[in-house]
């Protein structure tokens, strides 16, 4: 095995050994030294790949503004100010006001924390719900489907659905939290609403939302999972939800 | 309304199935964004390939084999959307700086330019790189998936690290570069 066999061995499975090219190794500091570096270079591109999902999302927030400040100057850890002088002994009525500005800290910081644990992202089923829609491509241009579409993923969940006079933008059976479940798009009025039918989602009372720009709804279907129903748009999601849960029927299983 | 449930034990299953689509997510929907360089593609992908993948369930015998199972199907239906589908041709270059800005909130930042070299490999040298890293395909894998000879895929693998090779300042290895003949599968 000469080196050039040898290069391109390791170029092309940096990770693969053979006895043959254990023993060129062994003799050869260069190759040895090229499979050094390429098994460097394996572990970079493995991390280069496994790539935060969440960043890459379209909607995701631009790259954080202190990426963009110019680099800070190194900075060594030492005051050039005189030390400060020694505190003087307290009074009695010193002493009582720290105290109560201590507790005032305490109490302001636990109001950010609770202030922030809000704004905080929660995994709830309308945040999944949310994300489903958001990830889901729809098409580019907005083309009314036959009926017939809907009649057919809804039909591949044991579902029918009485007219509800709705044109139907969108319908596909979809992966949702390891189900499939069935997810269209409707027009009412000038608004999209889409719907995701959620047989094994159970909720105990309607759940409204607002979530990354999509204003909805959850609603139980008693029995039956529940349905989410939400918009981009000014709709009255609850109102078309529950016409939609009155239009729905399951039917029975083949 | 009527409805007819599956038997307990067949319900536990799928649902342990569900689960196990759900835990491996993200790791297809990295392998597809790597595959297709778009992430609503990616997306889309993956969408269609845990559809087949439910529909194929009992297909699946082994779970310890389900990551490799179903990366096999990201990568088929990868393949099959750009037949199914006449998308739209695109720039490289937009697309390189449409998912430049992307990369760059990925955080990491030393490995932005790994990120776009990666990006801007061309298909026949990035997708076995993609599957070797990303996927822990073997060659001979890669070589059936891709109905290419073991060779060929060898060739290809080496072409890939040897133009990501720059990035880090090291020499590419032009005298390796077999022939090119040698693609051919």
């Amino acid at each position: 095995m000469n080196c050039t066999a040898v290069h391109l061995a390791i170029g092309a499975e940096p990770q693969g050994m053979t006895p043959e090219l254990e023993a060129h190794l062994r003799e050869c500091a260069s190759c040895a030294e090229y499979r050094r570096e390429m098994l460097e270079l394996d572990a970079q591109i493995l991390r280069a790949m496994k790539i935060d999902l969440a960043a890459l999302r379209s909607d995701a927030p631009q790259a954080d503004a202190a990426q963009d400040l110019p680099a800070r100057p190194p900075v060594r850890l030492v005051s050039s100010a005189p030390p400060s002088p020694p505190p003087e002994k307290s009074s009695w009525g010193a002493v009582l006001k720290r105290q109560w500005a201590l507790a005032a800290s305490v109490l302001f910081a636990v109001g950010v924390v609770l202030v922030l644990w809000g704004a905080l992202p929660r995994h709830t089923l309308a945040a999944d719900i949310v994300q489903h829609v958001l990830s889901e491509p729809l098409p580019a241009q907005e083309k009314v489907l036959p009926p017939a579409v809907l009649e057919t993923v809804l039909q591949n969940a044991n579902l029918r659905l009485d007219p509800i006079h709705r044109e139907v933008l969108f319908a596909q059976t979809c992966f949702f939290r390891g189900r499939l479940v069935p997810h269209f798009v409707v027009r009412s009025g000038n608004a999209a609403v889409t719907v995701l039918v959620l047989s094994r989602e159970q909720i105990d009372g309607p759940v409204h939302f607002d979530e990354s720009g999509y204003r909805g709804v959850l609603l139980p279907n008693p029995g039956h999972g529940s349905i989410a129903v939400l918009s981009r748009s000014q709709v009255d999601s609850e109102k078309e939800g529950r016409q939609i849960l009155s239009a729905l029927h399951s039917l029975p299983a083949a | 309304m009527i409805q007819t449930r599956p038997d307990e034990s067949g319900e536990r299953l799928e649902d342990a199935f569900g689960q196990l689509l759900e835990s491996l997510r993200p790791d297809l929907v990295r392998f597809a964004y790597w595959l297709a360089r778009d992430r609503s593609i990616a997306e889309d992908v993956v969408q269609e390939a845990m559809l087949r993948a439910w529909r194929a369930r009992l297909e699946l015998k082994d779970a310890t084999a389900a990551r490799h199972w179903l990366l096999t199907i990201v990568r088929r239906e990868h393949a099959r959307l750009y037949e199914r589908k006449r998308l739209v041709t695109v720039d490289l270059n937009d697309v390189i700086a449409r998912e430049d800005a992307a990369l760059a909130r990925a955080g990491d930042g030393e490995l932005l330019d790994l990120r776009t070299a990666i990006l801007r490999l061309p298909d026949e040298y990035r997708e076995p790189l993609v599957m070797q890293v990303l996927g822990g395909y073997s060659t001979a894998e890669i070589a059936k998936e891709m109905n290419l000879s073991t060779p060929a895929v060898l060739t290809r693998l080496f072409r890939a690290r040897n133009r990501l090779r720059a990035i880090y300042g090291l020499t590419p290895e032009p005298d390796c570069e077999p022939n090119p003949e040698a693609n051919a599968s």
